[in-house]
């Protein structure tokens, strides 16, 4: 019972995982749907099929862990896009609305499922979208293209009672659903049970899907496989049901892609597993040959197939025999002696090595699936390679050009990523301990300071490689803001495309997290106040269509994200009215420089619209995109002209972990500041320095006037210095927040690696982290412009 | 499951449980001024000397920084400072009792570590009801241990009551 359960929830946390990944990929192409059928009248039937395709394997794999209110959705969302398949001028803005509410629910059901493992609750609110999807059929269905007064979804609240036609399909699949996980012995292999044309289907195979139907089962195959091995030794349920799951889904698979023969045999090896699993047998050595030599079979066979070629497998009969007879032995109770079942087997597989090299021509096969092929042979038949061992060479190296195919990428545990980058980072801090320790004196010998350097050298390329592997490209969450420009632009009613350039370029996993939010605030905004409306652009000579761009690059240890649009501009007027009214400016800064006239927008409250609406005007959202980006040592810049865009320009740092920096002294206590915020530091001369009445110093340096800030008064320590012309002062700035820091003495430059400040101790005012210092003590981080700031507030 | 695995689980169950008996009832004593105070013992992860303390700004008196325990950044309390009582320099024998409420590690500032004792639930009397300054909330009990009493800390108002102990 328990290891039902945990198999269970094993099963529906891959179905979660496995989902989300879907419908991530649906969006977009939904977005696409739209897009092709707005440009060309007709929607890409290549897009469509995708499309269909993606709730379809959603259907299926919900119909396995018996999710109702997920199949029942999914089915009439299929069943729309099968009417829209077969009528393509009929697709309106209004069925891309349902599909995209559509996923959405259906995210929502996956939150559920993945707490509670069940769908219910969401019974009413999959009703209401059914109901509005059937309303959206029935009409199809009868061809009427004007189709008047279509439900929207805010104005139809009615609920309707599922139909008996449509309780008759639930049936059916109910049905389909028990037939599936009761494994029972089935007379004929009928693949999935799907009411879908497969011929059309297949038709629109891409190479990609093809490659990655190949790539994943071959995963099945591979698993199975370690699953069967285990078996042999004892019996267990567990692995039993692993391997019938993965042969079922083998079967799935090519039953959608139109491998009759694949789909053929793993029926049959499902049923005998079936029969294993029911009596809680262990898998004796015959029948486990066979079914090794099956999952050879359907693995060479998908591998033939990603070179296009669907080419017959070679001892298929002989397979399909060899499954017959076991089931048949098996059922009637009866097991065959090993002995005679693996001859059998044995000249057949020796057949099988026999063709290998002339198969070879046409198969490209990986190199671990060349190995995954000897050492089944070598169950079988221990001497087929000692015999000739030129048939298996052969193979091999005409095997070696193809390990393209070789799955290229490994999951790993996030945990073990992070624990290597804090290993990492202890590795830098051991360095940084030896390299500064007094009983080494590394100007003295020349040999001694090439080993250093050798050394920094390596841990800094570990360093990177390590950062490099949390790195994951930025195509998820670009591809997010897809949906959420068209419904921006829907609302607003503005026509507006979004284009998206560098996607491919990878940032760090906190990052992504971070980078999110203000992404969706910036592109809000930017539909919302920059893109204006059709008759303002036709008025302006501009394009319908506003166009919004968001880019990716790396650049110099950064990675540079823009979001960038083609409409009105900053009001550079209205901006600074609302900023002398907030008080944030002076009428006489009139003449300010035109950034500092846009930064106004990241002050909290700050908004110049007039009319809150739901979008925005609340003035949160640059103020959200500033935090974060703060958050990530980002920095933001503005550029805007009017009646020609505005363009936001994020720069964050690529590693978060590792920072450059200055390591000072104010009495007893170290501070590190980062590089970054350091413009230059000087023993200032007493006719540097000017008095205001309020005792505040300002330094004069090369025509800037700049205030002191004093580190020991700031945070109350007892210095070394307290005359400004025996310390130094350090120039600092940090997103605009300049001033000059008072401090006893500059100690060096060096790596520091960043850790976080107790949680116990909260937020401290200028401080972002601490570090471990070469010695071993303990050294504070400051943050520039969070100091700064805080003594601006203080003084106000 | 194999024979074996289950053999290890029972095994692993067993500690697990005795792990919890012997931390039951049983307090790290220490001396804060004269007075002799205890801490239960499952809060208890380690006891280090005193080492060089780096100070954060802007923390209430009592907190006195930040120390490096093996890689890891953890915050020191002074208890005496906590309690209001008068500072007194840092000696050999003063220690830092690392606790783990929460995940959240902190090490108290005592004079000196005694030992661990066992105090049964029946030796301990509630605090005293009548109060004098504001340190009653951090007393959990009193234990009788022979002629000695120890006071027993409530470790986590120790830690997180927020308000300014005089």
């Amino acid at each position: 019972m328990d290891s039902d359960l945990e198999e269970r929830l094993e099963m529906v946390k891959d179905f979660v995982t496995e989902s989300r990944e879907l419908l991530e990929s649906v969006e977009p192409r939904i977005i696409d749907m739209e897009r092709t059928a707005t440009a060309s009248g007709v929607v890409d039937e290549e897009i469509l099929n995708e499309v269909f395709r993606l709730f379809h394997s959603l259907k299926g794999t919900a119909a396995f862990l018996d999710l109702q209110t997920i199949i029942s959705v999914t089915h009439e969302a299929e069943t729309l896009l099968d009417i829209l398949r077969k009528n393509k001028a009929f697709i309106k803005p209004e069925h891309i609305d349902l599909l995209c509410r559509t996923s959405d629910l259906i995210r929502n059901i996956l939150d559920a499922v993945e707490r509670q493992l069940t769908d219910e609750g969401f019974e009413a609110e999959a009703e209401f979208i059914i109901n509005d999807l059937r309303n959206a059929i029935n009409p199809a269905t009868e061809l009427d293209v004007e189709r008047p007064g279509i439900l929207s979804p805010d104005t139809d609240n009615s609920t309707q009672e599922p139909d008996p036609e449509q309780e008759e399909e639930y049936k059916r699949i109910e049905s389909m659903v028990a037939r599936v996980t009761a494994t029972v012995a089935q007379p004929e292999p009928d693949g999935f049970a799907e009411p879908l044309d497969l011929t059309e289907m297949v038709l629109s195979v891409t190479p990609e899907m093809a490659r990655r139907f190949a790539e994943e089962t071959q995963e099945l195959c591979e698993e199975a496989e370690m699953a069967l091995l285990s078996l042999e030794k004892t019996a267990d349920a567990e692995l039993s049901s692993q391997v019938f799951r993965s042969f079922h889904s083998i079967k799935g698979n090519a039953g959608f892609f139109g491998y009759g023969d694949i789909e053929n045999l793993s029926h049959l090896a499902e049923n005998v597993l079936g029969i294993i699993r029911e009596r809680n047998q262990a898998c004796d050595h015959a029948t486990m040959s066979v079914l090794l030599s099956v999952l050879d079979a359907i693995s060479n066979k998908v591998l033939s197939t990603t070179g296009g070629v669907n080419q017959a497998i070679p001892n298929f009969q002989q397979l399909i025999g060899s499954l017959e007879k076991i089931t048949q032995e098996l059922e009637s109770g009866y097991v065959e002696t090993a002995s005679s079942q693996e001859q059998d087997l044995a000249g057949q597989n020796y057949d099988d090595s026999n063709f290998l090299p002339e198969r070879q021509e046409h198969k490209p096969v990986a190199a671990t699936e060349a190995q995954a092929v000897i050492s089944a042979e070598d169950k079988v038949l221990p001497d087929a390679r000692i015999e000739d061992p030129g048939i298996v060479d052969s193979a091999t190296l005409q095997k070696q050009p193809a390990s393209s195919n070789v799955q290229q990428v490994i999951r790993v545990d996030i945990e073990k990523l992070d624990k290597l980058l804090d290993l990492v980072g202890e590795l830098v801090i051991a360095e940084a301990m030896v390299t500064n320790d007094q009983a080494v004196d590394v100007s003295q010998n020349a040999r001694f300071s090439k080993a250093f350097l050798q050394l920094d050298k390596i841990s800094r390329e570990i360093q990177e490689v390590a950062m490099s592997m949390r790195m994951i490209p930025l195509a998820g969450v670009f591809r997010r803001m897809l949906r959420l420009v068209r419904d921006l632009a829907n609302k607003a009613n503005k026509q507006v495309e979004l284009e998206i350039i560098g996607e491919d370029t990878e940032v760090d996993k906190t990052i992504i997290e971070q980078i999110s939010d203000p992404l969706v605030h910036l592109i809000r905004n930017a539909v919302d106040h920059g893109i204006e409306s059709v008759t303002e652009r036709k008025l302006a000579g501009k394009s319908e269509t506003g166009k919004v761009t968001i880019e990716a690059k790396h650049s110099a240890g950064e990675v540079w994200i823009t979001v960038e649009d083609d409409g009105g501009g900053l009001n550079r007027e209205k901006i600074f009215r609302k900023g002398v009214e907030k008080g944030l400016v002076r009428e006489e800064d009139r003449d300010m420089k035109d950034e500092d006239v846009w930064r106004l927008i990241f002050e909290p409250g700050f908004s110049t619209a007039e009319q809150v609406s739901n979008i925005s005007g609340r003035g949160v959202g640059m103020d959200v995109v500033r935090r974060n980006i703060e958050k990530l040592r980002g920095k933001l810049d503005i550029r805007s002209k009017p009646g020609i865009g505005t363009m936001f320009a994020i720069r964050i740092p690529l590693t978060l972990a590792i920072i450059e920096g200055m390591v000072i002294r104010v009495g007893h206590n170290r501070y590190i500041i980062p590089i970054s915020s350091i413009k230059e530091s000087f023993r200032p001369k007493s006719d540097q320095i000017t008095c205001t009445p309020d005792n505040l110093e300002i330094v004069r340096i090369r025509g800037e006037l700049l205030p002191v800030a004093r580190l020991h008064e700031l945070y109350h320590i007892d210095p070394k210095h307290k005359d400004l012309t025996k310390g130094i002062l350090i120039y600092v700035d940090s997103n605009d927040n300049k001033c000059c820091l008072f401090v006893d003495e500059l100690i060096g430059q060096q790596q520091i690696v960043i850790k976080g400040l107790p949680a116990y101790l909260k937020r401290v005012r200028g401080i972002s982290g601490c570090a471990i210092m070469g010695d071993g003590e303990v050294g504070m981080i400051m943050d520039i412009a969070d100091l700064v700031s805080s003594i601006e507030k203080n003084a106000s | 499951m194999g024979a074996r695995e289950k053999f290890e689980a029972d095994l692993l169950e067993d500690e697990e449980e005795e792990n919890e008996d012997t931390q039951e009832d049983k307090y790290l004593t220490f001396v804060l001024n004269k007075e002799d105070f205890g801490i239960e013992i499952r809060y208890v992860t380690e006891i280090i000397g005193i080492q060089n303390i780096t100070e954060v700004p802007d923390m209430p008196l009592y907190v006195k920084g930040v120390i490096n325990l093996r890689g890891k950044v953890i915050p020191v309390m002074d208890v005496r400072l906590r309690f209001g009582v008068e500072e007194r320099p840092y000696d050999d024998r003063t220690c830092i009792i690392v606790i783990n409420i929460d995940e959240q590690p902190v090490g108290l500032i005592v004079d000196r570590v005694l030992e661990v004792l066992d105090i049964q639930k029946s030796e301990i009397e509630p605090p005293p009801k009548m109060r004098k300054g504001k340190n009653n909330k951090f007393i959990q009990g009193m234990g009788k241990v022979g002629e000695q009493v120890k006071i027993l800390l409530n470790a986590n108002r120790l830690l997180f009551d927020e308000e300014e102990s005089a």
